[in-house]
């Protein structure tokens, strides 16, 4: 059974210069211990899904229609202080964009993490203090490290430092949001694996949110690809990286250069995102789409099944004969 | 001759600590580097944060005095360069692009005003009018079209994208021998990282201009450079053809950096 199931989202922000159609009916599953990579560019609708989801939404956010289901419960319809003694932190955990860098510098990374565990549980001082020993070492920083300051630590144990105070009270659903955009290679595949044997070792569900297709494609088990605040397409990965569905997963995965096999040229995809103020009528993807014909200037596609597993909202999907 | 010609290079910190301070260690931030970078070629230095890539950067350009060792540019070596002019006239032949096109940027100043900029410090001497013509071509010539639309837009008017092409717009003002481009894709997206990638190997095909690119990212590394240096620990650990060193990497440290980078095609 799936453990979240976000049916038919809409949330828009209101602004000055009108409404911003952020997420339009958004649909997404995931099961108990499965993970997600969360596709697009900047602007998409990424991060909008995450914070409807923590129910981090800013004072202009409105969620417009849809339901996100954590088991049976419908989550946006608990109050504030339900929600925040349930669910946040609690079942679902958020790891913010650069949040590696909003560690205090004047704590020791030891005390922001008992400042958290003392918060939420019924602990005396030295138990919260083992606590955070403890979750520290589970991310792989060791106990000598624990009373240091977070100027005194590298990009990816601050990192990993962030991800330790997301576990601390033991949530079902984690969700990275670029977790590693600002980490070298290197300690980007550190932070990879420690995310997988976590989810894997844990039982927790991912959701990572990426620009970056072949990190998602080497991390996650399933790929959903969002396009100007709809998810075009939803595959498991091996399916995923063998056919993508939708034009856009499939130009998007030939801006990647390669390191394996022999040299390719690089294609960009023409044009911009759209303005979500106005997006374009039909298919959000037609003006860039170099197979769009009238059906996509007029009908918006819905989710509908195609390939093996996969979901696609596309009038022509790619569909590789096989 | 080469263009470039860096030779046993150093750049030691240092360190004091102990009583008095009177210990003194050293951070051996570029130690005993050594390449050359041939004119028209793209030359990558590739290695992890903290390997020394920037430092290296840092004192082609002169911002930096190394501890020893020679960086001869035209056969002149410019670390002994010491009037004001001399280094001037020197730097007047680089272009460069830094990693952050938020920090890069100066958010009083309009595109125009950004670009004009290096006429100025170039001391070229041009009327408004052959300065606007000139600011409008380099657009044209990074894609910001029409130009007439980007020239006096100010740095928060713009993506990501569109800022890191006014960095490399205002790099090649001059006409640089030189462009010394630091990690310039780190902060785009996927799909503009290959917009800036492709535009880039134009400016590589089409006006012979020689690239000094540092990044951690291979793959980038691989589809732009002719030659590579890998760095760790502030030396070279290998260097040789870009293809070669895809191939076939020598050195362990080569070989986990290309296994670190995410594919598509199976898992990490």
């Amino acid at each position: 059974m799936a453990y979240l199931e976000v049916e038919g989202l809409s949330v828009s922000y209101l602004t000055p210069e009108g409404e911003v159609k952020a997420l339009e009916e958004v649909s997404l599953s995931l099961d108990e211990g499965e993970s997600v990579g969360l596709v697009g560019e900047s602007g998409c609708g990424k991060s909008t899904l995450a914070y409807t989801v923590m129910r981090l939404l800013p004072s202009n956010g409105v969620v417009k229609a849809g339901a996100v289901k954590l088991g049976a419960v419908n989550i946006l319809n608990l109050d504030e202080e339900e929600f925040r003694s349930r669910i946040r932190w609690k079942k679902v955990a958020y790891i913010p964009q650069g949040s590696f860098n909003a560690l205090n510098p004047v704590l020791k990374i030891s005390d922001q993490l008992i400042e958290t565990i003392l918060t939420h549980e019924r602990v005396d001082a030295r138990e919260a203090y083992l606590k955070a020993k403890n979750l520290l070492s589970l991310v792989g920083i060791p106990e000598a490290m624990a009373d240091a300051y977070p100027h005194q630590l590298s990009g990816g144990m601050k990192q990993r430092t962030v991800m330790a105070m997301a576990l601390t009270c033991h949530p079902r659903l984690l969700i990275a949001d670029e977790p590693t955009t600002a980490l070298d290679v290197i300690v980007q595949a550190q932070v990879m694996n420690l995310l997988k044997s976590m989810s894997r070792n844990l039982k927790l569900s991912l959701i990572l949110i990426t620009h970056d297709i072949a990190l998602a494609a080497s991390t996650c088990e399933k790929i959903a690809v969002m396009y100007a605040g709809n998810v075009v397409e939803t595959q498991p990965t091996e399916d995923f990286v063998e056919n993508p569905l939708h034009p856009y997963s499939r130009l998007l995965m030939d801006t990647v250069p390669h390191i394996h096999g022999p040299k390719r040229r690089l294609t960009t995809i023409p044009g911009d995102p759209p303005d979500m103020r106005n997006p374009p009528p039909g298919c959000r993807f037609h003006p860039r789409c170099p197979w769009a014909d009238s059906t996509c200037r007029e009908a918006k596609p819905p989710l509908k099944t195609a390939g093996k597993r996969g979901l696609v909202a596309c009038h022509h999907p790619l569909l590789r004969s096989v | 001759m080469p263009l470039l010609d860096v030779k046993d290079l150093r750049k030691w910190y240092v360190l004091r600590s102990g009583l008095w301070r009177r210990k003194t260690t050293y951070v051996k931030a570029v130690d005993d580097v050594s390449f050359q970078v041939e004119e028209g070629e793209v030359f990558g230095l590739v290695g992890e944060s903290g390997s020394g890539k920037t430092t290296i950067a840092r004192l082609i350009l002169r911002l930096e005095t190394p501890t020893s060792g020679a960086i001869l540019f035209d056969g002149v070596d410019i670390t002994r360069l010491s009037h004001k002019n001399a280094l001037k006239q020197y730097r007047v032949k680089l272009g460069a692009v830094f990693q952050d096109p938020y920090d890069s940027l100066n958010p009083m100043m309009n595109v125009y005003r950004i670009l004009s900029e290096p006429l100025d410090v170039g001391g070229v001497k041009a009327g408004k009018a052959e300065r606007l013509r000139m600011v409008r071509e380099a657009l044209k010539n990074v894609r910001l079209t029409p130009p007439e639309e980007f020239t006096y837009k100010y740095p928060h008017e713009l993506s990501g994208g569109q800022r890191q092409r006014v960095s490399l717009a205002r790099a090649l003002m001059l006409n640089p021998k030189l462009l010394i481009a630091d990690e310039p894709f780190s902060m785009l997206d996927v799909s503009l990282r290959a917009d800036m990638l492709t535009l880039m190997e134009e400016m590589k095909n089409q006006r012979r201009l020689t690239i000094l690119f540092i990044t951690h990212d291979l793959a980038a590394a691989r589809h732009l450079c002719d030659r590579i240096a890998v760095i760790h620990k502030g030396r070279i650990v290998e260097i040789g053809s870009s293809e070669k060193i895809f191939q076939h990497p020598q050195h362990p440290y080569t070989k986990a950096l290309k296994k670190a980078v995410p594919q598509i095609s199976g898992r990490l």
